[in-house]
């Protein structure tokens, strides 16, 4: 069955409300304001070779990375029948040329989020968490404009599930200290379905007719004025009565 | 049963003077120079045991030794969930004579302090300018010849840098106070992301809690 293309772009926008959250981070860390770096995670690997990242036998130096450091990914959706609507009933709402546009019933599902902080040290580590922690009770609520042609503001509760560390400190010395911590979040957001354009009705004709000769008398049209006009703007309806004897 | 008195393997300084200058002409020859840049600690967390603040401002040329002639091993470059990582391990063996020569005030190379593998003063087209971190120093590897050891072998991992002041003086190692924060143009460039579609994401961040 032939489908129609559809794409909103929702997961992006809600991935990007959900690192706006995390994006301007700062800790005070070698006796300096340091603002911490935000990655997400599952990039393109190519990308970073492009950017940074090593430049042997060049003229740059060769490390390992800047540490204190947050990442995030997407880590799964479900669908979150809790929060399911009536499917059948549909929002209306005027395109910009004035026609109506329609669409079903957006659809519940959680977004699941991975952050990663990852330091060499442990209080630097702690300086990231303890900013983020008292933004969720467990839920932090944004608001997004996720389907701007129905001028949807879809309030996103953000909810923090669980916060784990791991500081790998065992074991031989050849190897460092890795500290690392792992918070789940899940954000409640809604998917779109295809919007289907409606052509407004300008006009309307009735024709009453006798039922047994089959004979018109009477025509009754109504007709916006000017026909052109957006359901916003001033306008008449214009009505005509036509008698008819044939 | 005692040990043979015709051959003193323990107590033979002449042998061991002889075998020790062997020991650094050799890394002279082979070897490749080097900084070995002591750790400064200014702050330390007594709670937590770890630096607070710490500083490398001095750098000591020596004459080392790289077993792996400079094919570094570990994961190389990897992609982590932090993004783009150099995981590249060394060991390095310095003499402990000439160590001692360098007037660090350290007994021995201590964990935790740099080696700058590299051009020091002009990095343009170096073999490679690696900077490392020792995590650990053996001082008793290779087993000891007449009694003695004339090495110290440092186990290096590529530098993690967390904003420390590196100001040596020598422009190579230096390079990293520089470079280091800009390797994250990158972040930048998908913070930059981030900001164009935010335009269409009504949350405040300085009032996050308005919508509630």
């Amino acid at each position: 069955m032939p489908r129609e293309y559809t794409y909103y772009g929702t997961t992006k926008k809600v991935l990007v409300a959900f690192a706006s959250i995390f994006d301007e981070i700062e800790i005070e860390t070698e006796g300096k304001m340091v603002r911490v770096p935000l990655v997400f995670s599952q990039k393109e690997k190519f990308v970073d070779s492009m950017t940074g990242g090593s430049d042997d036998d060049m003229d740059g130096i060769n490390f390992d990375i800047v540490f204190p450091r947050i990442g995030f990914e997407i880590a799964g959706f479900n669908f979150a029948p809790e929060r399911h609507l009536n499917p059948m009933h549909q929002w209306t709402e005027e395109n910009e040329t004035g026609d109506e546009i329609v669409m079903y019933n957006r659809v519940p599902y959680d977004i699941n989020f991975s952050v990663f902080v990852g330091a060499k040290k442990l209080e630097d580590s702690l300086k990231i968490v303890e900013q983020i922690w008292p933004y969720f009770t467990p839920e932090l609520t944004l608001t997004i404009n996720d389907k701007e042609d129905f001028l949807a503001e879809t309030n996103i509760p953000i909810t923090l599930n669980s916060s784990s560390m791991s500081v790998e400190y065992e074991g031989s010395l050849d190897s460092r200290r890795v500290i690392f911590w792992q918070l789940e979040f899940t954000a409640k957001a809604f998917y779109y379905p295809i919007v289907r354009e409606g052509r407004r009705i300008k006009q309307t004709i009735m024709n009453l007719r006798e039922s047994d000769y089959d004979t018109l008398f009477l025509k009754y049209t109504s007709t916006v004025n000017p026909i052109d006009v957006r359901k916003s703007d001033p306008h008449t309806i214009i009505d005509v009565e036509e008698v008819r004897d044939d | 049963m005692a040990t043979s008195p015709y051959f003193n393997k323990i107590r033979g300084v002449e042998e061991q003077g002889l075998f020790e200058d062997l020991v650094v002409e050799m890394i002279q020859i082979a070897g490749v120079d080097v900084l070995y840049i002591p750790r400064k600690i200014l702050e330390f967390d007594r709670v937590l045991k770890e630096p607070s603040k710490s500083t490398f401002d001095k750098a000591y040329p020596i004459e080392a030794y790289l077993p792996d002639g400079g094919n570094f091993g570990g994961e190389q470059n990897i992609m982590s969930k932090f993004g783009f990582r150099v995981n590249q391990t060394s060991e390095i063996l310095v003499s402990k004579k000439r160590f001692d020569e360098l007037g660090t005030g350290l007994l021995r190379p201590m964990e935790g302090d740099l080696i700058f593998i590299g051009q020091a003063e002009r990095s343009y087209r170096s073999f490679t300018n690696t900077l490392m971190e020792i995590n650990q120093v053996w001082y008793n590897q290779p087993d000891w010849q007449f009694g003695k050891h004339f090495t110290y072998k440092m186990v290096c991992e590529t530098f993690t840098y967390n904003h420390e002041t590196v100001r040596t003086g020598m422009p190579g190692p230096d390079a990293i106070e520089v470079e280091g924060p800009n390797v994250q143009d990158s972040i930048s460039i998908s913070n930059n992301d981030i900001i164009d579609i935010k335009s269409s994401v009504l949350f405040d961040k300085k009032n996050p809690f308005a919508n509630l």
